[in-house]
Parts: structure tokens; sequence; C-alpha cells
């Protein structure tokens, strides 16, 4: 079976800002986004739960796999947008079947 | 004097409040207890469904009053101003920054629908009536608050506090927030609902009611106690402040009931609103509007601080003092 070459950008960023980075990387071109929740956290910034009801200071991991040099447009436009917010942004190279869909 | 201790006394031994506490002291001492946050979320729509419904009927089964229209405005005019007066304590009596009072102050003039829920039904217990258009007034009082605090955030800073790219964003977390939308939609549903179809879902909305507050308040008792675990980010002053201002809102919401003419129970209601700070449509509003505000240092002051003082000590002194002062 033949495997494509692609990269993984997964943001785990505040819940209020997740439509701002799904936009993002929609406007950049990617075909596909998933938003996954985080139970709970912390770290130099406090703590963080998806308890708190408003959804101000809990945290989702918006995930999204497309090729190298639309990630890369995607990585500098988000960390530019997220300078203000608690954010991780993490890339990874993994490989994909469906070459067709990212 | 001895009633007046005798009103508060029988306000506090209540299952309500009781169930708060018990979450509270549950959180603190790390029991293995906790309730699944979707459960949580369904429960907070299920009171203010409820509660909007109920102030929807009582709105149509009453004929159009002035009293509307002064308790909508005096409700607006608290939400402005309460920031006003909550930024200049926090200004005068703290350190915290020009940012951060803002995004307090945003807290402080909105209000907390919890609080609200949880003195209505005090107010029930207690066998006095409001006027059902309260529910309206707590709408209307989420959201003036927020243009408040935006306000004093860009004051001096020549708007670089604000982040009026996110624009689209912090309307609609303004005016469809959860709170907004179901209140008012319940509001409106039980008032152009016809008797008849509001009387079949009473059982639902009416019955039951009380034990689904008890659960969610020992929830939202669990969720204070782990923010009042991070309560070392606040400084004695402003862990102070938590405690006064929502005493300096009573007193204005309760004079703002008596001089537009309120019945006791309306007035407790309004004070209780004004008394209150958001903790959830305001934290998520000053996050896409005041970015550079840290929202651990406002939402744990507001949840872990002001929410347990007016649910525990606040409502029943509110409470007390009205009927005190009205005579019932």
């Amino acid at each position: 079976m033949d495997v494509h070459p692609k990269k993984k950008i997964e943001v785990m960023v505040e819940t209020p800002i997740v439509n701002k980075v799904i936009g993002i990387m929609r406007d950049c071109g990617a075909t596909g986004v998933s938003v996954l929740p985080v139970l709970r956290g912390e770290g130099h910034t406090g703590d963080w739960s998806d308890k708190d009801l408003g959804g101000a200071i809990d945290m989702q991991m918006v995930m999204v796999i497309t090729g190298p040099r639309r990630a890369a447009q995607i990585r500098d436009q988000v960390f530019a947008a997220l300078a203000d917010y608690r954010a991780m942004i993490l890339l990874s190279d993994v490989e994909v079947i469906r070459n067709e869909h990212f | 004097m001895e009633g007046f201790l005798d009103i508060i006394a029988g306000n506090l031994l209540n299952p309500v409040i009781l169930a708060f506490v018990l979450g509270i002291g549950a959180g603190l001492a790390r029991a293995e207890l906790s309730i699944p946050s979707a459960i949580s979320k369904a429960m907070s729509i299920y009171l203010m469904f409820a509660i909007g419904l109920k102030g929807g009927i009582a709105v149509a089964n009453s004929p159009f009053s002035m009293s509307l229209i002064l308790a909508l405005v005096a409700g607006a005019v608290l939400s402005f101003l309460v920031p006003f007066i909550a930024n200049a304590f926090l200004q005068f009596t703290t350190r915290v920054d020009g940012t951060n009072r803002a995004a307090i102050a945003a807290h402080y003039g909105s209000i907390s629908i919890v609080t609200f829920v949880t003195a209505t039904e005090m107010l029930r217990m207690s066998g006095l009536t409001s006027e059902g258009f309260m529910v309206a007034v707590a709408a209307l009082m989420e959201t003036p608050a927020i243009m408040t605090g935006i306000w004093l955030a860009n004051r001096g800073h020549g708007g670089a506090q604000s982040n009026s790219g996110l624009s689209k964003e912090l309307v609609r977390e303004v005016f469809l927030n959860a709170s907004v939308v179901v209140l008012v939609g319940a509001f409106v549903i039980g008032l152009i609902s016809t008797p008849e179809a509001s009387q079949k879902v009473q059982p639902f909305f009416t019955d039951i009611f009380q034990g689904v507050l008890c659960i969610f308040l020992l929830d939202m008792g669990l969720i204070a106690a782990a923010r009042l675990r991070g309560v070392k980010i606040l400084s004695p002053a402003v862990i102070a402040f938590g405690l006064y201002m929502p005493v300096v809102g009573a007193v204005l919401g309760g004079v703002a009931g008596w001089l537009i003419g309120l019945s006791a129970g309306g007035t407790v209601l309004l004070a209780t609103l004004s008394a209150s700070a958001s903790y959830i449509a305001v934290p998520a509003a000053m996050r896409l509007a005041i970015p550079k505000a840290n929202p651990a240092i406002s939402l744990t002051l507001s949840l872990a601080i002001t929410f347990p003082f007016n649910v525990i000590i606040g409502i029943p002194v509110y409470l007390a003092v009205v009927r005190w002062l009205y005579g019932v």
C-alpha cells in the first residue's frame, strides 16, 4: 500500500479562539479540520478544565493534516493570531493513505 | 433584630444552599465526586429555560405595567454603571493593572444567572413573589457591562488593549451566548404560549426544578472549590473586593428597586442581580475583547469568592433586609 508524507498541525487553544483558528486553517486552504476535547491540564499559565461552564479558560485541540507548504503557512498565521492567548502549537510528520483527502 | 436573624438562619438552612456548601466541602477535601460536564451544561440549560418560561407565563398572565419599562431601564443603567464603580474601587484599593481592572469590572457589572435562579428559588421558599419580568431584566443586564469593560480597557490605551479583529466573534458571544438565547427564548415562549399548552409542560419545568437546582449547585460547589485552590494569585485586597463589591452592588440594586416601586421580591432580585458577578458569559467575551487580561484573576474572583459569598451569605441577607424594610 502506498503512503504519502504530510504534516500534522495540532493547536491546543482556549475555547473562545477555536473558531478563529479554524477560520485561518480554512483560509489557508485546509480541506478538513478536527476539533478534539481537552479534559483538563495545567502549565505555566495556570490550570484549565472542561468544567468551565462558559468555556473562557478551558482548552480544545484543533487538528489539521496537510501538505508541507500549506502547513508552514498555517503555522505562521496561527502563531501570529495567538500572541495574546494560551496555546500550544505542535507540528509533526505523518503518513496518510488517501492522499487526495489532504 | 431577633426576627431579622431568624429570617437569615431560616434562609441558610435550605437544601439549595446546603447542597452548594456540600459541593464546596467535598471539593476542598478532594472527595472522589464529580458530575460530567455535559450533565452540568444540560442542567444549566434546563434551569435557565425553566426560569425564562415561568417569567414569560407570569408576564402573559398580568397586565402591562410601567414597572416593566422602569425595571429594564434600571437594570441596563446598573449594568453600565457598576463597572465604573468596581473599576474605581480596584484602582484605589488594589495594585491590579488597568487592563485586568477593566475585565474584572465587566464581570461585576454583568450578572450570574445561577445566583439569580438561586435567589428566585429562595424567594419562592420564603413565600414571597416577584414580578415575572425580572427574567427579562436579568437577560438585559448580561451585556451592557461588557461594553463598559471594553471602554475602560481602551481608555488611555488608544484601543491597543482590545482586539477589534475579532469583532464578529465578540458580537456573537455577547448577543448569542447560551444564557441570553435560552433566557430570552424561553421567556418569549412562555409569553406567547396558550395557558393550556403551558400547563402541559409544567410538571417538567416546575415540579423537579428544586431538585435539579440542588444537584446543579452541588456541582457549582465542586467547581468553585476547584477554582478556590487557585486563589493564591489574588492579593488580600482583591479578595476583599470580591466580598464587599457584591454588597455595594446589592445596595445599588435594592435602592433602584425601591425607587421604581418594585415589590419586595422584585427588589431582592434586582439587588441580587446587581450584587452578582458573571462567570459564564463575560469571561468568554473578555477573552475575545481584552485578550491581554488574565482570565484566571477575574474568573477566580467572581466564581470562587463572590459567587459562594452571594449564595451562602449574600442572598439570605439581601432577602432578610428587604423583608425587614418592606415589613413582609
